[in-house]
């Protein structure tokens, strides 16, 4: 199968490419905050770990909810082909769920 | 060879504290574990990249003592089993061509009507979730 590789901006010196395969979770950080995982590129038994704020307008979290969702969806990728999916970048101001309001850290 | 699935838990109330919502690709499950008669923790390969100390969702549910006539599982009133069968059910299943984000048990008593994975609750003998990330 192919594999899909997730790409996370947060500005023009940090940045965060992976395969989706890595990905070790997610967890929410507070209100309208979320910790993605990924196992550390450089090999060590650690992690990257990307900061990104959601939407929460209603403050129950649905919306953080909605992007776990589309993250998940993202990632699934095509059988064969794979693909690459840019998830957020606050540099250019896109992301892949209108909820995704930014990359904080890259880390 | 199936697309990857992803579980997502959230505890009761609101999505605004550390660790009320908590997602994990379905192939970093380790294994679950019963704690007591009304708890089973389902254990995942931990966030923090260590593949040391595993992360932890501590399911409760009704005691099994109390829950004679379970009727959803084979063991008739092991509702321990039941929640395990029902959490590899949802884990495992051929999601090729679906929506391969899986709601295993969101307790947020705010969730949107009639929006599929968004509104769904999960697993009815699940009462209570304690989620456990270093």
């Amino acid at each position: 199968m192919g594999e899909t590789f997730v790409t996370l901006i947060k500005d023009a010196d940090e940045k965060f490419c992976g395969p989706a395969s890595n990905f070790l979770g997610l967890k929410c950080d507070g209100a309208g905050s979320m910790k993605l995982r990924f196992e550390d590129v450089d090999g060590s038994a650690a992690a990257t770990v990307i900061d990104i704020t959601v939407t929460d307008t209603g403050g129950h979290g649905t919306e953080m909810k909605r992007v776990c969702q589309a993250i998940a969806n993202a990632m699934q990728g095509y059988g064969i082909q794979g693909k690459f999916v840019k998830i957020a970048d606050t540099l250019a101001g896109t992301y892949i769920h209108a909820d995704i309001l930014s990359v904080d850290a890259v880390a | 060879m199936k697309a990857e699935n992803y579980l997502y838990f959230a505890v009761a109330g609101d999505n605004d504290a550390d660790k009320d919502c908590a997602m994990f690709p379905a192939s970093n499950f380790r294994g679950a574990v019963t704690m007591s008669s009304t708890t089973v923790e389902f254990f995942f390969t931990p966030q923090d990249g260590t593949g040391t100390t595993a992360n932890g969702v501590l399911m409760t549910h009704a005691d099994i003592a109390s829950n004679a006539t379970d009727g959803s599982s084979p063991y008739g009133n092991d509702v321990h089993y039941t929640v395990m069968e029902k959490f590899c059910q949802l884990a495992s299943a051929n999601r090729a061509n679906t929506n391969n984000f899986t709601v295993v048990k969101d307790l947020n008593d705010n969730l949107p009507s009639n929006e599929g994975a968004i509104s769904a609750t999960g697993l009815s003998e699940v009462t209570a979730l304690t989620i456990t990330i270093d």
